[in-house]
């Protein structure tokens, strides 16, 4: 190359040449000297025991590292256009079980304190769900775990598969944009479901690092998070609405089981049966209860009359003929007939109380009165 | 009632089963009400037996 190159140039090419050979490289090493700038920016050496590299990432990227801890640094290698070879890391993951262990501390400290966890940011998912986004591995053992159980439970949920990576860093930057693809979408799902099978502390890592636990806080959309696992919990899941055991756990949480449903619409037609006697019932008694009050209404005014006619009774028997009889009285009748005036020689019927006597009138005087 | 999804259809039985439960029930009405429950409860049934889920696997990539 004989032309001639201004400083400005000669980086950018050099750059460029770096960029088409090291598109992207993974270097693992111990952090010392880390610095941070305007709280945007952070710089570091990445060390061994026989050599040190200069690396800067944004400090949002570098949640959970500090110095000394192992780390792999994913990135790209540049030249400054102060000269100095450094390596642009997009992510920086601990290495090591005690390194990861550490940096899942820090960022769960740091994130608590923010407020991620907490209780009362949990939303109720519905249930059930009409639709659902899933963000896993289309070809994996979780996806088809999930389709199953929630096909053997319930019915008519529409799912929408966003096939990602669920380990290594690549998953990191798919898992966050499937997230943020759902949340953008004019008809949002219900729910979002977000999982992947057991594996190794650091299979798991990536649901563990800052850009997808902050990703799955920031959802619009309630989400369910289910990484299969026994040990701890990653701390995706604690920033989630909901969390599950396993894929299939998920699904379980995600709709109720038609056999128990079907057992209970067979209870509330039972029940409902019970309702509608019931209310029969209830009628019945009702009107039972209004003919026992017309009974008694009727009978009292019976009663009253009764007394009445009694009264009658005693009033007429007063004017009983006969009672005048009884008082030795005689009453006098003509053929048959009761008569007032009597003439001699006549036939005559006296009536006394307990005798008829047949006689014949043999002298009539005038009384004066 | 076949349009409807089950959420619907359950929402429809839960008034019913509301009513019956409460203290104006009208004597005229239960049998009809009864039988809106027993056909709202069988249809149900039968989409839970005979519906699937939908399962689409999005075209997008992710990165």
């Amino acid at each position: 190359m004989d032309d001639e190159l201004s400083v400005a140039e000669f980086l950018a090419f050099t750059n460029q040449i770096l960029d088409n050979a090291f598109p992207r490289v993974k270097i693992y090493g111990e952090v010392s000297q880390l610095k941070f700038w305007r709280n945007q920016l952070a710089f570091f050496d990445l060390k061994d025991s026989e050599a040190v590299v200069s690396c800067m990432i944004p400090v949002s990227a570098l949640a959970g590292i500090e110095e000394g801890m192992q780390v792999v640094v994913i990135g790209q290698p540049r030249i400054t256009a102060k000269g100095r070879f450094s390596i642009s890391a997009h992510v920086v993951l601990p290495k090591g079980e005690g390194a990861i262990k550490k940096s899942f501390d820090l960022l769960k400290a740091k994130l608590e304190k923010e407020g991620l966890f907490d209780e009362d940011r949990k939303r109720i998912l519905p249930y059930p769900p009409k639709t659902v986004g899933l963000i896993t591995a289309h070809d994996s053992a979780a996806k088809a775990d999930f389709v199953k159980i929630l096909g053997e439970r319930w019915g008519g949920v529409e799912v929408q598969i966003a096939d990602v990576q669920v380990q290594g860093e690549v998953a990191i930057s798919q898992i966050t944009a499937a997230i943020e693809y759902f949340n953008q979408l004019a008809d949002l799902p219900d729910i979002l479901v977000i999982t992947r099978g057991g594996g190794s502390a650091e299979d798991l890592q990536v649901f563990n690092t800052e850009p997808i636990v902050r990703a799955v806080s920031a959802s619009r959309i309630p989400t369910l998070v289910a990484i299969g696992h026994e040990v701890d919990l990653s701390l995706a899941e604690l920033a989630a609405d909901r969390r599950a055991s396993t894929p299939s756990n998920a699904a379980q949480l995600l709709v109720p089981d038609k056999q128990d449903y079907l057992l209970n619409l067979q209870q509330t037609k039972v029940r409902l049966s019970q309702t509608i006697l019931g209310v029969i019932e209830d009628t019945k008694t009702a009107i039972s209860d209004q003919l026992d009050t017309l009974k008694f209404n009727l009978n009292s005014q019976l009663d009253k009359f009764k007394s009445k006619l009694d009264q009658q009774q005693q009033i007429i028997e007063l004017l009983n003929p006969r009672l005048v009889l009884k008082k030795g009285y005689a009453m006098i009748k003509k053929d048959g007939k009761f008569a007032k005036k009597f003439s001699e020689g006549e036939q005559i019927e006296v009536v006394l109380q307990k005798q008829e006597l047949l006689a014949t009138i043999n002298e009539v005087k005038l009384n004066n009165g | 009632m076949a349009d409807k999804t089950i959420n619907e259809l359950q929402q429809k039985l839960d008034q019913i089963i509301a009513w019956f439960e409460s203290d104006d029930v009208d004597i005229e009405k239960v049998t009809e009400q009864y039988e809106k429950a027993l056909k709202l409860i069988s249809t149900i049934e039968k989409q839970l037996q005979e519906t699937e889920n939908k399962i689409t696997k999005l075209n997008t990539k992710f990165s």
